[in-house]
């Protein structure tokens, strides 16, 4: 307490205030504010170690945010702590030791506090020594002291100014130059100067469209005599379709706009660009505002209208919402969801209504209006809007379908008969083919044998082990310790060559397997001449050693002798594992693997004869646990099998215990009983056992039919054998198709016809955009104690407005069924509610003058900015939602006022008094923002391409844009104006991070405008300002062989304006200088070579790169760097 | 802020209407133009100048390499003998003894596990941190959580607020770099300054799919002039930018973007010189693993690390990235990974030592964080946010000390338990900056680090 006031009247209050009346404390507190009563160094303490208790530990039975107040005693505020509870007051100013608080706290008496158990020591230390520092705390606890909250200027109502009468009339444009200049006639300070045409026209466009004026506009302008000449460039730069793109993106600033999630996992959010286009157009349209805020809070809400662009629209609106970045990775999917709509919150009232209400989720608000109540109702609303489309693992945001419901439905419909047809196509094969999977495996002990003979007649080569070539052995990357696999490097020709020797001439069909994640087909030649011009493109998913597939090539014609095949691609390879050449004969018809004069192999398919010889084959070379014992057995000599046989099965039943061999157990019980007599018998042994896998695989399914796979990892692998995705008897539905009976083929034709036609007649897919739908379940949400989902409330919290903020404008009550989201924007609309119109129209002047009359135009809250001309803000509010909520209205009445056309110079008499420039007696100068800077380079240059719309982000709608591995999958090159490159949470673009662009998580009102020695080291080294300098110099060069003509080329391109003589004859000495042979020797030869200035030769290439030079100096020059 | 400077403190707090006093401002204290102190200044006793983060992305399994944990040998097999979290990542099964041997090492007999032969070294130097303790269970959120304070929201960076609280020592390079950071899990929200001035952002070099070899800060220099040509050209744009000075009233924003053209050429003459690792001796490059396969690539992330802080870089992240999140193929991975930075880590702490650095040099060495003490798998460990280690070195923390412990098992933080706030709170101490009194007015409301907690862990001071 400050000392001037007495102690008797605090108890004298307090017990006043128990008597029955509390009015006897607020004259007292009127008299003796917290600034007085507490220094800045005890608020501090206070918030930052009290507060922190009292929400912890306090304010779930004793705040006005408590569902019971207990006690009767609330802590929230000073004048709380005054008041007391029933039982009188807690702390004592004037004898602090003896408060009761404390003893509650120490547990020394009967009342002990909090009840469920004694605080640690150290926070009761920190409650002593605030009672001992006699409890400071701010007035304005929660609900800021009544009467404070009642006057904020904010919450009043607009007032119905009248324009105030000025001296100097002549100076006067329109309304707001006389609330302006009334001011300034007040302070005694003149306004300044009207800018020239040139620096106006320059002001306006980049105010206007973000870009700078042509030289034809500019030149137009300063001919133009005519007295609305100003007005008429206004109308034209106004009615631009880049006035929307630059008016556009400021409201994507608020809207934290990006292309992707960032935030855990960087999903490509590649619909969201549709959200950007409709700001983009609804600016150009003139989308009133009432209409541009309702669509985007509630678009979905609205009934469906009959124009189809206006319902894409005000679906893809509502994207406002989804755009946020989320924890999708959250695991806790609870909080995931509370964390949405805390975010929804967050951006929609500092957007719209200039409000931090995001504070209240944890305690109520410290300083405005706000409790944690009301933070809660709005969360309702939000909680009950479907935002997330699914909570997977990693989960889904929601995207809608931009069409009409009966659209959508239609499809949905049509999609469904589709999946149907789809799924009875394949219950068919499945049908048919395990019929033929059945017989097959009866017969696996022929298909072993038959393939045994067909291996030994095959060529298998490991792809790491060319003859010739630069293919990198990789045992390590994408290899493995067992597979070791060839890869190629980067760029450039990448080339392998195998020298294969054979014994006869004859037909060999080739065969790879290979890994690809992506497709890189390859040239195949044998002996020089092509034999394939483009194959293995196929795909794997996967550069892994798990992603490699076996694939056919076809088919080469070998001589005797030495062949030399070489695979070739210019640029990366796939990862080769294998080749295989196989016989054909000659008389074979069908190609694969012959079957002819095997003498096992007369019934089978010889398909499959195929694909188990390929397995044979790698059996002898590598580790198989299952075939591995086959071929120990397979290369024993004929004659005298039977004992080879028996001295390795005594052999191999030694070695079983410690598993050297790393057999599968199972194959290594077949050696258990009777001696092996022969390969046909020791090959039925086989077919055996893997009937017997299959077998506890289907009683497995029958019981059980998720089951994935067998319990016994070595019954498991023999079921692999048959069903699994590299199964022996796997094959191609074009191979298998014509093994099916007659009738089952004709089934089989009907069907897929019925799907193809279901396929062709499906309605093309629907564009989507993010967006949100009403949840399934719509209901409040209870209070969370600390905003902790764990420590909740037992009943819920109705859903509604924050009521304080808007005055006394009641919202529409909220249908049991829906969310409240359009009751919401319908409140905020209401002509009186305080804050939607004042926060929009000072966001409109921010615009113009780089300052708002609220500076904190996303904070019009208690610890916000005051107006500097409160009546011009309110008479602009009113004209706003008169004109019908016109945003190209205001934009009119603000660049048409003479206040908007000052020039930027501060007068030596404001610099003083007001530094600030809050009086406006003057323009303020401001630097390019990062879109504005780059689109302006391109624009000199003459590249810049001025299409609309579109997305130029190359990644599939939720695939990751940067993964992981870093790896950045946005591209920046195209010469688009900025507003359209990628922007990506997580990784922006150097150029737009350097020069203050917004960080795209959060919404942002106004951006700084920093000035670091990384901008300059941009301006002075990046590409696009090099490659910018380099295009202006050619353009100057081809314009004129007149030196002079291209430096006036030069100024007029980057700055606007010609050249006075002497900076002509200063760029010209520059450029004449940098011509000379000592400084043309300091022109490195390698110019080009990481940057893409192209390589002109010798003289022309010193030629333009001195012009260069020069253009850059322009290019970053503060004149060009700066708005007037 | 502070009671010296307060009126750069209103300065700052209006800057966020961006005019150009914000610009000078931030130029002089990101480039430590004002006081070799920075604006702000420590408030607190300054133990450490700098600081040197070698962050191991993907979450160290804490009870494979610092945390000894006999029980778990004993225990192999059975079920955890209490209740899992309640949000786990994955499902993990029983319990899963270390693969590797612990010995005790040096004066201190600190436990080290045979992953880190090297730095076990160097024990007596550390001070090790085994009560850890976090929330989030991803990656992404516990990236953000460490090094921003917040698994939920955009918030500066550790290094961001040190720099914006001491600004740089050297007026020639950024105060904040991180070499090879990773742009997974959050990005570069993990080095950006949020809502601080931008000039607070830490500089990358390279990213984590860039060799450290060939990682270079972004636009540093043109290779097809040289610099005396760039001079003079800088030299014409001088002498434009004053005739168009000269036409206006005073402008603080024309000034700073005069003086910043000089700046960055100082900055691209001497960068350059530091990137260089060719002037250091081939035993240095021994040291640091730099002639080996395995160790040249994170040897030379620590031994740029230590050219920065020599240079007077205030804060510098190493990136291990995305390497070790082993939830299978533990045994081959953890080893290969503590391979890859086992000996270039104890270079680092050899040389900082000899060199006298260390005494005021903090290295951090951390993961995310830990990993369960029960398997996923066979041979695999989930995330673990509930009970991690990590160390400090140098920069006024106790030598050859450990602090706290989990439990039998090591899955949660049970003794003088250490949250991410409360290391935060000490990282803060140690460099001379109160987190309580560390602050930035944003959105109508003061931010910290720390949010609305931290406790200085003063245990670790030496």
């Amino acid at each position: 307490m400050a000392s001037r006031v007495p102690r008797l009247p605090i108890r004298m209050s307090l017990a006043l205030g128990l008597l029955g009346g509390v009015v006897a404390s607020a004259p007292l507190l009127a008299q003796d504010p917290a600034a007085e009563r507490a220094s800045e160094a005890d608020l501090e303490f206070f918030e930052s170690k009290v507060r922190p208790l009292l929400i912890a530990q306090c304010y779930e039975c004793h705040s006005s945010s408590a569902a019971r107040v207990k006690g009767g005693l609330k802590l929230d505020t000073w004048e709380d702590l005054q008041r007391g509870g029933s039982s009188g007051p807690v702390v004592f100013a004037d004898d602090p030791q003896a408060s009761p608080l404390l003893a509650a706290l120490r547990y020394e008496g009967e009342l002990q506090m909090p009840p469920d158990g004694q605080l640690d020591a150290a926070s009761i230390a920190i409650l002593e020594d605030w009672v001992r520092r006699k409890t400071p705390m701010p007035d304005v606890g929660v609900m800021s002291s009544a009467a404070q909250t009642a006057e904020h200027w904010a919450f009043q109502p607009l007032a119905d100014t009248r324009i105030p009468a000025v001296r100097d009339e002549a100076w006067c444009a329109n309304p707001i130059d006389r609330f302006v200049l009334a001011r300034l006639e007040a302070a005694g300070v003149a306004p300044a100067a009207r800018a020239d045409r040139r620096t106006l026209l320059r002001r306006l466009s980049f105010d206007l469209t973000g870009l700078p004026p042509s030289a034809a506009d500019l030149e137009r302008f300063e001919r133009n005599t005519a007295a609305d000449a100003w007005e008429t460039e206004v109308e034209r730069l106004l009615a631009s379709p880049h006035y929307g793109e630059r008016w556009g993106r400021a409201w994507l600033d608020l809207a934290r706009y990006s292309d992707s999630n960032g935030l855990d996992e960087n999903l490509a959010m590649s619909t969201a660009f549709r959200y950007r286009d409709w700001v983009v157009r609804a600016f150009n349209a003139d989308l009133a505002y009432d209409q541009f805020l309702t669509w985007q809070l509630a678009g979905d809400l609205l009934p469906e209208p009959a124009d189809e662009q206006q319902l894409r629209d005000q679906l893809t609106a509502t994207g406002f919402l989804v755009l946020g970045p989320k924890m999708l990775a959250e695991q806790d999917k609870e909080k995931l969801l509370l964390d949405v709509v805390d975010e929804q919150i967050d951006v929609a009232f500092r957007s719209f209504q200039g409000m931090t209400l995001g504070c209240a989720r944890c305690h109520d608000h410290k300083f405005d209006p706000i409790s944690q109540r009301d933070y809660t109702a709005v969360a309702g609303m939000f909680k009950s809007t479907q935002t997330m489309a699914n909570l997977g693992f990693v989960s889904r945001w929601n995207e809608r379908e931009l069409a009409p419901r009966a659209a959508i439905e239609a499809r949905r419909a049509h999609q469904a008969k589709l999946d149907e047809a789809k799924g009875g196509l394949k219950a068919l094969r499945t049908r048919v083919e395990s019929g033929l999977l059945a017989a097959w495996t009866a017969d696996s002990a022929t298909y072993l044998l038959a393939a045994t003979v067909a291996a030994q007649s095959s060529l298998l080569v490991e792809a790491e082990d060319p003859s010739r070539g630069n293919l990198i052995r990789d045992d390590a990357t994408y290899g493995t310790k067992d597979v070791v696999i060839a890869r190629t490097g980067g760029g450039g020709l990448q080339f392998a060559e195998y020298d294969l020797t054979f014994d006869a001439p004859g037909r060999r069909a080739l065969e790879v397997r290979m890994a690809a994640e992506e497709s890189r087909p390859l040239r195949i030649s044998l002996d020089g001449t092509t034999v394939f011009e483009s194959a293995l493109g196929a795909t794997s998913g996967s550069w892994r050693a798990d992603g490699q597939r076996w694939h056919q090539v076809g088919e080469i014609e070998v001589h005797a002798g030495r062949n030399v095949l070489r695979l070739e691609r210019d640029g990366a390879m796939p990862h080769l594992d294998r080749l295989l050449l196989v016989p054909v004969l000659a008389t074979s018809e069908a190609p694969g693997w012959p079957v002819q004069d095997n003498p096992w192999a007369a019934e089978l398919e010889p398909k499959l004869v195929r694909n188990w010889a390929i397995r044979l084959e790698s059996a002898r070379r590598d580790v198989d646990p299952i075939f591995g014992l086959w071929s120990r057995f397979a290369a024993l000599p004929e004659p005298g099998f039977e004992a080879g046989a028996q001295r390795l099965t005594e052999e191999l039943l030694r070695v079983r215990e410690a598993q050297e061999l790393g057999f599968n157990p199972l194959v290594l019980g077949l050696l258990d009983g009777l001696p092996v007599q022969s390969l046909r018998e020791l090959a039925g042994r086989y077919q055996s056992l893997i009937a017997a896998a299959d077998a506890q695989w289907r009683e497995l399914r029958a019981a059980q039919p998720t089951a994935e796979k067998l319990p016994s990892a070595a019954a498991e692998a023999l079921r692999l054998l048959v069903h699994g995705d590299e199964a022996l008897f796997q094959l191609d539905a074009s191979e298998i198709e014509p093994m099916y009976a007659p009738e089952a083929r004709a089934e089989l034709v009907s069907a897929r016809a019925s799907v193809e036609q279901l396929e062709r007649t499906l309605p093309k897919k629907l564009d989507s955009a993010p967006g949100v739908s009403e949840a399934e379940q719509v209901a409040g949400l209870p209070l969370m104690r600390r905003g902790n989902h764990l420590d909740k409330s037992a009943d819920s919290v109705p859903r509604g407005v924050p009521r304080a903020l808007g005055g006394d404008v009641e919202a529409a009550p909220i249908p049991e069924q829906q969310s409240g989201r359009l009751q919401l924007a319908q409140w905020m609309l209401d002509p009186r509610h305080p804050l939607t119109s004042r926060v929009a129209v000072n966001r409109l002047w921010q615009g113009h003058f780089g300052a708002g009359l609220v500076r904190s135009s996303s904070n019009f809250g208690l610890r916000g900015d005051t107006p500097s001309h409160p009546e011009l803000l309110d008479w602009l509010a009113r004209e706003f939602m008169r004109g019908g909520w016109s945003m190209k209205a205001m934009h009119r009445l603000i660049c048409t006022s003479s206040t908007y056309r000052q020039i930027s110079n501060v007068p030596a008499a404001q610099a003083e008094v007001d530094p600030a420039n809050r009086l406006l007696a003057h323009q303020n100068r401001r630097r390019l923002e990062a879109e504005a800077l780059r689109d302006a380079l391109l624009a000199a240059s003459g590249v810049l391409d001025t299409t609309l719309g579109g997305s130029l982000l190359e990644v599939g709608n939720g695939d990751y844009v940067t993964n992981d591995q870093s790896k950045d999958a946005a591209r920046y090159e195209a010469p688009r104006r900025s507003l359209y490159l990628p922007i990506i949470r997580n990784a922006m673009l150097d150029l737009f991070s350097a020069f203050d662009y917004p960080d795209p998580s959060v919404t942002v009102e106004l951006r700084p405008a920093t000035t670091s020695p990384n901008q300059a080291l941009y301006l002075m080294n990046s590409p696009l300002v090099l490659r910018s300098s380099d295009k202006l110099a050619a353009s100057a060069i081809e314009h004129s062989t007149d030196e002079r003509e291209r430096v006036d080329l030069l100024y007029r391109s980057a700055l606007g304006r010609a050249a006075d003589s002497g900076e002509r004859r200063r760029a010209l000495e520059f450029i004449a200088s940098r011509r000379e042979p000592q400084a043309a020797a300091a022109v490195h030869a390698n110019v080009g070579e990481s940057s893409s200035v192209p390589q002109p030769e010798d003289a022309a290439r010193r030629e333009r790169v001195a012009w260069a030079l020069f253009a850059q100096v322009l290019l970053v020059s503060n004149e060009f760097l700066f708005v007037d | 802020m502070n009671p010296r400077h307060p009126s750069r403190r209103e300065l700052l707090r209006a800057s966020g209407a961006g005019f150009g006093m914000l610009a000078l401002a931030g130029l002089a204290r990101g480039l430590g133009l004002d006081s070799a102190q920075g604006v702000l200044g420590p408030t607190l006793p300054v133990r450490a100048k700098r600081v040197i983060f070698l962050f191991m992305h993907g979450g160290p399994s804490q009870v494979d390499t610092f945390d000894y944990k006999p029980l778990l040998e004993r225990d192999h097999g059975k079920p955890l003998p209490f209740e899992k979290p309640r949000i786990q990542f994955a499902q993990t099964g029983n319990l899963l003894k270390s693969p590797w041997k612990f010995a005790q090492h040096g004066e201190s007999g600190a436990w080290v596990s045979e992953l880190f032969p090297n730095v076990a070294r160097h024990v007596d130097k550390l001070c090790i941190v085994k009560s850890l303790h976090g929330t989030n269970e991803a990656h992404g959120g516990a990236l953000l959580a460490l090094h921003t304070g917040s698994a939920t929201f955009v918030r500066p960076s550790m290094g961001s607020w040190i720099v914006y609280g001491l600004g740089s020592e050297n007026q020639n390079l950024p105060g904040f770099i991180t070499i090879c950071p990773t742009l997974g899990h959050g990005g570069v929200n993990n080095w950006s300054s949020a809502f601080l001035p931008g000039i607070h952002q830490g500089t990358p070099i390279g990213n984590a799919s860039v060799p450290a070899k060939e990682a270079n800060f972004a636009h540093l220099s043109r290779a097809d002039v040289s610099r005396e040509l760039q001079r003079t050209q800088l030299d014409l744009l001088r002498e434009m930018n004053d005739e168009h000075r000269a036409q206006r009233s005073a402008d603080a924003a024309l000034d700073a973007r005069i003086a910043s053209y000089e700046l960055a050429f100082r900055m691209q003459t001497e960068a350059p010189g530091i990137m260089d690792l060719s002037s250091e001796s081939p035993e240095t490059l021994k040291l640091y693993g730099i002639d080996e396969k395995g160790t040249e690539n994170f040897g030379r992330q620590c031994l740029l690390a230590r050219r920065f802080a020599e240079a007077g870089v205030r804060f510098i992240q190493c990136t291990h990235s995305y390497k070790w999140d082993q939830h299978e193929n533990l045994e081959a991975d953890h080893e290969k990974n503590a391979r890859e930075v086992d000996l270039p880590i104890a270079g680092l702490l050899h040389d900082l030592d000899a060199r006298g650095l260390l005494k005021d040099t903090l290295v951090i060495w951390g993961g995310e964080f830990g990993r369960t003490p029960t398997a996923q798998g066979t041979n695999g460990r989930d995330h673990n946010p509930h009970g991690f280690t990590m160390w400090l070195a140098g920069g006024g923390t106790k030598p050859g000390f450990s602090y706290g412990a989990t439990d039998d098992y090591g899955f949660f933080a049970a003794q003088d338990r250490v949250h991410i706030h409360d290391f935060h709170a000490t990282l803060l101490a140690l460099v001379g900056l109160d987190h309580e009194r560390l602050t930035y007015r944003y959105a109508g409301r003061d931010f910290r680090l720390t949010d609305v907690a931290g406790r200085v862990v003063s245990e670790l001071f030496a």
